[in-house]
């Protein structure tokens, strides 16, 4: 497999045999391609074997859904395991040691800046620093035409409130980067 | 550690468990698979109360509690933990005199 | 929630109410999918995961000739995804990446189970019925090509599959294999030749 000899021999009248193929299967035969005996030979295999493939290539086999499912329940019990303690933002229960998992609070936070119009978020850190104070940045992608400057100011207001109101987690800062543009389908 | 405390254990995990899944807002506990794996390292048997949605450990008068749960966007996360903290120090200390520092862990918020 | 309505109203203090409704997941670009599932959002990665399960599994299944082998390689390299999203960097397209785990998986698979038949074998394979799942099959030529690219190399196989099936062009069939231009429009070639040989004695 490894060291088989990948040149590709010329056709006896010189030609490149992968080039009359490739003319051969778009319909673009120059003269030479349609009259040269050796090149005919090879547009014909060319097109005996096109047909076969285009046929085979129409088939849309599908997985069955087990195979999904399988590969989510996996995926679901590692993330389940591998809660660490880095992924843990601590939370100012007076009732005692509180702590909200990272990514729990990431999820609501995007979900935040989806629910605005024209916008969809990506990425979301969050970062733990003194006392229980937490610092956003996030990424995210806004629809042609859209007031940037306003749009990200309202997303900032959104996700402090959010924090508070939603996690119970004071956010002392928001870093906010347009990363892509899109347009309606 | 004798088969009383471990007896212990498992009942007041019960107990925090089920007292923690009535409080509004607590959609799923969870158990907390990395306190299971410690409690492992200690022991022969096996963590008794894995799987319970709740993690117990008793010394002498005192009971350390770990509720590990899933709640639902619509609901203060944070307050959430307290309410479930204080319900289920205040049951523990009605039915058995120990006194809980509950920790609370939200894993997943449901949107 | 403070909701910011369009006329400008604010909700009332203390009410902790969800925000609208936001567009779903299934119109979320791949790369948006990507960062998501790869800060360990796991809805983002079964969206993603099940946006293109179909395309991974059709290469899956021409690579290595039959389904259950195919829907091994696919479990395992949803799997690998899943485990290696923090190494995609998105300089390449996600499709591309996915292409190259299942193909590697599936190159793999194969030199570990030598499923290479022999081009003697081919005449045995032909003249009895192929027992695959399509066993309604009344497309003759589609049975022999099949057993013919069963026969093939299995690095001229992964080319051809890629290039003639899935439409993929040479840059990105190098990128996928980690060979060379050059190299890979040698092997289709071969590939070509061989099918074409074979497809030719059928007729």
């Amino acid at each position: 497999m490894a060291l088989e000899d990948v040149r590709i021999e010329p056709l006896a009248c010189g030609r490149d045999a992968a080039d009359v193929w490739d003319h051969a299967v778009a319909g673009e035969l120059d003269e030479h391609e349609r009259s040269c005996p050796h090149c005919r030979a090879a547009a014909a295999d060319a097109a005996g074997l096109d047909g076969v493939v285009h046929r085979l290539a129409q088939e849309r086999p599908h997985p069955p859904p087990t195979v999904l499912d399988a590969v989510l329940a996996s995926v679901r019990d590692a993330v389940a395991a591998e809660l660490r303690p880095q992924d843990l933002l601590p939370l100012d229960s007076p009732a005692g040691p509180a702590r909200l998992a990272r990514p729990a609070a990431a999820r609501v936070l995007r979900h935040v800046v989806d629910g605005m119009d024209g916008m969809r978020a990506r990425s979301c850190r969050i970062e733990s620093h003194t006392g229980f104070d937490v610092t956003v940045a996030i990424t995210v992608t806004a629809r042609f035409g859209v007031d940037l400057a306003s749009v990200t100011a309202r997303v900032r207001q959104m996700l402090v409130a959010a924090g508070e109101q939603a996690l119970g987690v004071p956010v002392s800062s928001v870093d906010i980067t347009v990363v892509d543009l899109w347009e309606d389908a | 550690m004798t088969t009383r405390a471990r007896i212990g254990d498992a009942a007041v995990a019960r107990i925090a468990a089920a007292v923690a899944a009535e409080v509004p807002g607590v959609v799923a506990l969870r158990p907390d698979l990395g306190q299971t794996l410690l409690s492992l390292a200690g022991s022969l048997l096996g963590d008794p109360t894995a799987g319970t949605g709740a993690t117990a450990v008793v010394t002498g008068d005192r009971v350390d509690v770990t509720v590990t749960l899933v709640t639902t966007l619509g609901h203060n996360a944070r307050d959430l933990c307290a309410a479930v903290q204080r319900a289920v120090a205040e049951r523990i200390r009605a039915d058995t005199a120990l006194a809980a520092v509950v920790t609370v862990t939200v894993a997943d918020i449901l949107v | 929630m403070h909701a910011m309505r369009t006329d400008g109203r604010e909700r009332a203090e203390g009410s902790v109410e969800p925000p609208p409704a936001p567009p779903p997941e299934q119109d979320l670009d791949d790369t948006t999918l990507v960062v998501r599932a790869r800060e360990g959002d796991v809805r983002a990665f079964s969206v993603l995961a099940e946006r293109h399960q179909g395309v991974l599994y059709r290469l899956a299944l021409r690579l290595v000739g039959n389904s259950d082998d195919a829907q091994d390689a696919l479990q395992d390299s949803l799997l690998d995804m899943w485990r290696r999203l923090d190494r995609f960097r998105g300089d390449s397209a996600f499709t591309t990446w996915a292409y190259r785990i299942v193909t590697n998986r599936c190159l793999d698979l194969l030199r570990r189970r030598r499923t290479t038949v022999p081009v003697e074998e081919i005449e045995d394979r032909l003249a009895s019925p192929v027992t695959t799942e399509h066993t309604a099959e009344v497309d003759a030529g589609l049975v022999a090509l099949r057993a013919a690219l069963l026969t093939l190399p299995d690095e001229q196989r992964a080319c051809f599959v890629l290039r003639e099936l899935e439409g993929l062009g040479y840059t990105e069939i190098a990128e996928i294999t980690g060979a060379t231009e050059t190299a890979v429009r040698g092997r289709i070639h071969r590939a070509r030749t061989t099918l074409a040989g074979v497809m030719r004695s059928w007729r």
